[in-house]
């Protein structure tokens, strides 16, 4: 009996911790993607600032575990400022920009690491909680930041319609920049977590469709801090019920398919995300002026 | 009796009256002249009215004086201060006291009215700039409160206010930054007359505590109700300005209109005889139809188009024009009622269009010419030529076909272009259509609208944006065709146009269609009067 | 007039700039991490070329001046063309229809994995020959990979018309869902099932199916040829029938296409099952040719590398096979550079990654020629036919 408890309270915590660690970088990436969506540029560029914000988090933290963050955020803020200036100085399609934005991630660090780091990539660590509780903190202070100060009412006011923020006062290109700079910077901190406080090595492409996932909960969330977390756990439940059901080997089959199969578990996020587009996100939940080009009247 | 009028500010008036001075103003956009030299003064205190047609260039000019566009030329003036280079954006007009209540989409929907309403001015407490929401409702409320405006919860989304709570909002956001020239785009065009009665009512109150208002609109009776001074434009230039009480309807009505040839009377035209009044081509039957937001648009509307004739539909903009119009062509689903055209082989059953698509209607012999000729009717980066076979694609007659003929296609396509006299430089059918102007942009629609060979014609707006040549060449092309037996359905907001072409009328009022007239019937005031809520009129050939 | 000059021929010299700066850029790159960036290049441009120093020596090499052509490796180049010519067409031809399909990786990966299950029909016990016409069988398997695709690409083209889901998201999700369940089939019931193995694979395709080397050793085979006749027929498709006329007035006017009674809803499913049907073909052409069965990976980044092919390509057939030619060579080289040189190959991936960014910026210049306003209160999202595209679409 009470062997049975302690396996089943065991059961619990591993999952739970795993899904803490599933979610921690998606929170944070998803947080970014609502601040530049919020403010009408689509950001699939999410998953390059994970992956870039991962490999310069290891690179600077191999001595210092802070100078590895501070690296991470830095690396993250310049391409949320690139995204920012390509789609709204340049007027180039978001999602090109993004795709750019990953593909040169993708490339700039697979090869510094053979470059410099043939033999693998070691860093410092630092404590999980610390990422945890900036997940934990950062819905509710983007909550806030949207909610209650002038630059989350100009940030919403853009992403709605520029043009009518413009007409009000509002100066549309500093909002917009300083929106998917701090997107970057959150998603860069997503990455961070993956080298920083997760693994403690960099590997090729280790941010793994996490930016892509981030976004979808954000899409799921329908654009709002507190649902996009709780999205984003959804997925982080969904990792870490798969690792626990190949830990313990556990196998469920209906009409000759596996599943609890890790791969067919995968796939769970983007269904889920895909059904909600289809059906309970509905026409009106983004953000009005998304992805559309600014037409700057003056 | 009428103060100077054109060109050159008046020397001889005390400097400091005027607040804001406009002179020589020139703005032009790609093959459009918007302003030509266009000079306005306005009186501190006034209630300065600024009219003229459609495409007179009255948005223009407000839009210059509130930054957003930046004039060609000349200089502004306001407060005796030059601000001809530091008005740049709507920011520095803001800053200079001058607040602007805009027709359309002005307010965010998705935002709060408080949101909206400090948006870009908002007050906050703290260095991490922190709304202070308490304070922005406090002014509002207090503000509100002067102007007798109740009835608006200011933590209710935007979208969910009517069309004049939106106003009112917006004039309150105007004064929340103490704006003391309050600008006004056609504020009565989506009004109803009670509304925009108290709508002036509420601007005279704030012209009497001290406010300057400056409204442009086309309709003269709110002129003469209300403007103590009025600027006449015309065709992007300044036709006079007169202090109200001196002048009259008429007076002004000829300075906005000019003469123009043919207007008001009659002309020659379709002889009656031609049409057929027995046999419909289109039927409307009692026809809801409900806008993109779900509202009813149209309700009700019954009318019966006859082969060779015109029959006009005028209204304010916003009266259901646009949604029955595309639920002909079969752009938008009709809710009740049934629209049905006649068989084109002279069987007995008029044929049901409710639920047939867009192709299916061109080919039972509807045409249609859209109101956005940049969106609707032609694609900007297609040559001449393939925008002239768009909707006939399939067509082995027009080149079309599985697999098109490119000779073919261009062979027609260049007649077409001597035929319609459609200009474009030393190029044929190849050139591409955006580098086209507006005028001969519009002849390959019309073209490939009547070379259709259509029996029923909806052409909405068909002359909107063009000069007078481009748009006697459209009024004669529908003249003639009209003639051979075409039955056109002519949308317009331009009521001399409607007035001018129509054999018969038919009046929208709020969705509905107030009244049909005919020819001999009908006149600029009798229009008016429908087009407003005035009492419904039966009439037509039926 | 130096301004009228280059209007007049920025087709061609946009992507000429773009890849300029994007091999400056990766040069800076190579310079600040202490390499020689012009001996990289020289050497990528002999993996990419075949161009080798030296006097010809051995099997496939051909004596040029003091040269000489390593056939192989000039092989191994268009081989890796291949896959790019069919993926940037099949990118190209979304995007006439204004769609942004970034699910050519996905649609790829289907279209291998139906290649290698019709593959394996014919094939009994361990050996790999084949009991069906080649032909027969190499057609077959083309139409099955091809089949797959078009499905993977119909479900966002139709979810786009339906539901307006924007579908760049939807493609993004079906990647993924592709990649998983191709996974669990190849592990699955359809692993290959081969004494001894334990790799993610389906059993190995029927020789009968398979595409041979034109040089020995390397991946050319029919897949080339099979390549350019597909963009024939697609560059045919879409300038000379009316279904290309569609799909482009859908792509430059969705609302003035619906408004002259063009099917939107129809073209915009139609041009997804197309660009999904290429992309299959794609995959199938892989497996056909180089793997002969399902392994992972076949796909490589080709869906994605696709989307920088068509943009460089600026949408036409002729600019889609130059950017298939300079992508494909790229990489090929890019890998002799790193035997070679020690610079690593991904270079390729930062010169690519570069060219985008800046190709990208054409939009910059069409975007400012169309911007004459008309007034957006004419826009209407609630019209039948055009509704599908005025949701949100991402520029």
């Amino acid at each position: 009996m009470g062997s049975l408890a302690n396996i089943q309270s065991f059961w619990l915590i591993a999952i739970l911790v795993a899904t803490l660690n599933g979610a921690v970088p998606l929170v944070l990436a998803a947080m970014g993607g609502i601040l530049s969506e919020r403010s009408g540029i689509v950001n699939i560029a999410l998953e390059g600032m994970i992956l870039t914000g991962a490999f310069f988090g290891a690179w600077c933290g191999q001595s210092s575990a802070a100078v590895g963050l501070v690296a991470a955020i830095a690396s993250g803020a310049v391409l949320g400022l690139l995204h920012a200036l390509l789609t709204q100085k340049l007027r180039m399609n978001h999602v090109v920009s993004g795709l750019g934005i990953n593909m040169l991630a993708a490339g700039v660090t697979r090869y510094l690491s053979l470059v410099y780091f043939p033999g693998g990539l070691e860093c410092k660590a630092i404590r999980p909680i610390f990422f945890l509780t900036a997940a934990a903190v950062l819905p509710v202070a983007v909550v806030l930041l949207l909610k209650r100060t002038r630059f989350g009412l100009r940030l919403r006011a853009t992403g709605e319609n520029p043009e009518s923020a413009r007409m009000a006062g509002v100066r549309v290109l500093p909002v917009r920049v300083a929106a998917v700079t701090l997107s970057g910077i959150f998603a860069a901190l997503g990455g961070a977590y993956l080298t920083l406080g997760e693994e403690h090595t960099f590997s090729r492409d280790m941010s793994a469709g996490k930016g892509y996932i981030a976004l979808a909960a954000v899409i799921f969330g329908k654009w709002n801090p507190p649902g996009a977390a709780v999205a984003a756990l959804l997925f982080g439940l969904f990792y870490a019920v798969q690792s626990q059901m190949q830990i313990h080997n556990l196998n469920l089959h209906i009409g000759g398919v596996e599943l609890t199969n890790p791969a067919l578990l995968d796939t769970l996020p983007y269904f889920v995300t895909l059904i909600a587009l289809v059906s309970v996100v509905g026409k009106s939940a983004p953000p009005a002026a998304l992805g559309q080009e600014d037409t700057d009247a003056s | 009796m009428p103060v100077p009028s054109n060109n050159q500010g008046k020397p001889d008036q005390p400097v400091s009256s005027d607040i804001v001075r406009m002179t020589g103003i020139t703005k032009t956009f790609p093959g459009i002249l918007a302003n030509d030299r266009v000079n306005l003064n306005v009186q501190t205190g006034a209630f300065h009215a600024v009219i003229g047609e459609n495409g007179a260039g009255k948005s223009t000019l407000l839009n210059v004086l509130y930054g957003r566009y930046s004039a060609d030329s000349g200089r502004v003036l306001v407060h005796d201060v030059d601000v001809t280079h530091t008005l740049r954006s709507p920011i520095d007009a803001i800053h200079i006291g001058i607040g602007l209540v805009s027709q359309h989409y002005a307010l965010i929907p998705a935002l709060s009215v408080i949101e909206n309403i400090m948006l870009g001015s908002e007050p906050v407490k703290g260095s991490l700039g922190l709304l202070n929401r308490r304070n922005a409702i406090e002014r509002v409320t207090e503000l509100a409160q002067q102007l007798g405006i109740t009835g608006i919860d200011f933590n209710d989304p935007a979208g969910q206010l009517t069309v004049a709570e939106q106003q009112k909002v917006e004039i309150i956001k105007a004064l929340f930054r103490n704006a003391q020239i309050l600008l006004l785009d056609e504020p009565t065009a989506t009004l109803a007359p009670k509304e925009a009665d108290m709508l002036f009512a509420l601007l005279k109150d704030l012209q009497a505590r001290g406010a300057t208002v400056l409204f442009i609109t086309h309709k003269l009776r709110e002129v003469m109700q209300y403007s103590t001074h009025v600027t006449v434009l015309r065709t992007g230039r300044n036709a006079g300005d007169f202090i109200t009480s001196e002048t009259n309807a008429d007076v002004l009505l000829e300075r906005m209109i000019g003469r123009r040839e043919g207007a008001a009377t009659s002309k020659p035209s379709s002889s009656p005889a031609l049409v057929d009044v027995t046999r419909p081509v289109l039927s409307i039957d009692d026809v809801t139809i409900h806008n993109a937001r779900g509202a009813q648009a149209v309700s009700g509307a019954s009318l019966e188009v006859f082969p060779g004739e015109i029959v006009g539909i005028a209204g304010v903009d916003g009266s259901g024009q646009r949604e029955l119009s595309q639920a002909i062509v079969g752009l938008r689903s009709v809710s009740a009622g049934s629209l049905a055209i006649s068989p084109s082989d002279g069987a007995s059953k008029p044929i049901s269009l409710n639920s047939l698509s867009v192709r299916q209607r061109q080919r039972l012999g509807i045409s249609y010419i859209p109101e956005d000729r940049h969106h609707a009717a032609m694609i900007m980066e297609f040559s001449v030529a393939e925008n002239y076979i768009l909707g006939h694609e399939d067509d082995k007659d027009w080149g079309g076909g599985a697999i098109q003929s490119l000779s073919k296609i261009t062979e027609i396509a260049n007649r077409i272009v001597k035929n319609y006299d459609v200009r474009m430089g030393a190029r044929d059918s190849s050139a591409i259509a955006g580098d086209l102007s507006g005028g001969n942009q519009q002849k390959v629609v019309v073209a490939r609208a009547l070379e259709s060979k259509p029996r029923l014609l909806v052409a909405c707006q068909p002359t909107r944006g063009l000069d007078t040549g481009a748009a006697t060449f459209v009024y004669d092309r529908l003249r003639v065709a009209t003639s051979h037996g075409l039955a056109v359905l002519l949308f317009s907001l331009d009521l001399d146009e409607v007035l001018e072409l129509s054999d018969r009328i038919a009046v929208m009022y709020n969705g509905q269609i107030a009244g049909i007239l005919t020819r001999q019937e009908a006149n600029a005031d009798r229009v008016g009067e429908l087009m407003t809520g005035g009492q419904p009129v039966l009439g037509g050939p039926n | 007039m130096i301004r009228d000059w280059i209007a007049r021929r920025w087709n061609v010299l946009r992507p000429l700039a773009g890849i300029l700066s994007g091999l400056i850029v990766a040069a800076c790159v190579m310079r600040l991490t202490g390499f020689q960036p012009l001996a990289a290049y020289a050497a990528l441009w002999s993996g990419a070329s075949g161009l080798e120093y030296g006097a010809a020596s051995g099997e496939g090499q051909i004596a040029l001046g003091s040269g000489h052509l390593n056939t192989f490796l000039l092989a191994q180049s268009l081989s890796a063309v291949t896959p790019l010519i069919f993926t940037g067409l099949a990118v190209a031809v979304g995007l006439r229809a204004g769609l942004f399909n970034v699910g050519a990786q996905g649609q790829m990966t289907m279209g291998a994995l139906a290649a290698a299950a019709v593959g394996v029909i014919g094939r009994t016990g361990l050996s790999d020959a084949g009991t069906l016409n080649p032909a027969l069988h190499v057609g077959l398997v083309l139409v099955a990979g091809a089949a797959a695709g078009a499905i993977w690409g119909i479900v966002p083209g139709i979810l786009k018309a339906a539901r307006g889901v924007h579908e760049v998201i939807s493609t993004i999700m079906l990647n993924f869902i592709a990649l998983d369940a191709v996974q669990y089939l190849v592990t699955h019931s359809l692993k290959d099932d081969a004494p001894g193995n334990q790799a993610a694979q389906s059993p190995i395709m029927a020789s009968t199916s398979w595409l041979w080397p034109y040089v020995n050793g390397s991946n050319l085979t029919a897949g080339l040829p099979i390549a350019l006749a597909l963009l024939l027929i697609v560059s045919f498709m879409i300038k000379r029938t009316s279904l290309g006329y569609q799909i482009r007035a859908v792509g430059l006017g969705a609302d003035a296409a619906g408004a002259n009674g063009v099917p939107v809803a129809r073209v915009l499913v139609t041009s997804m099952a197309i660009s999904g049907a290429i992309s299959g073909i794609a995959g199938a052409v892989q497996v056909m040719g180089i793997h002969h069965r399902y392994v992972a990976g076949v796909a490589g980044s080709f869906g994605f590398d696709g989307i920088a092919v068509a943009l460089l390509g600026n949408l036409s057939g002729i600019g889609v096979l130059l950017g298939a030619v300079f992508f494909g060579a790229l990489a090929s080289g890019a890998l002799y550079m790193q035997t070679n040189t020690n610079v690593p190959a991904p270079v390729s991936e930062i010169v690519q990654a570069a060219v985008i960014i800046f190709t990208g910026a054409k939009y910059t210049i069409a975007a400012r020629t169309k911007n004459i306003t008309t007034a957006k209160d004419d826009q209407d999202p609630g019209i039948v036919e055009g509704r599908t595209l005025a949701e949100g679409a991402a520029g």
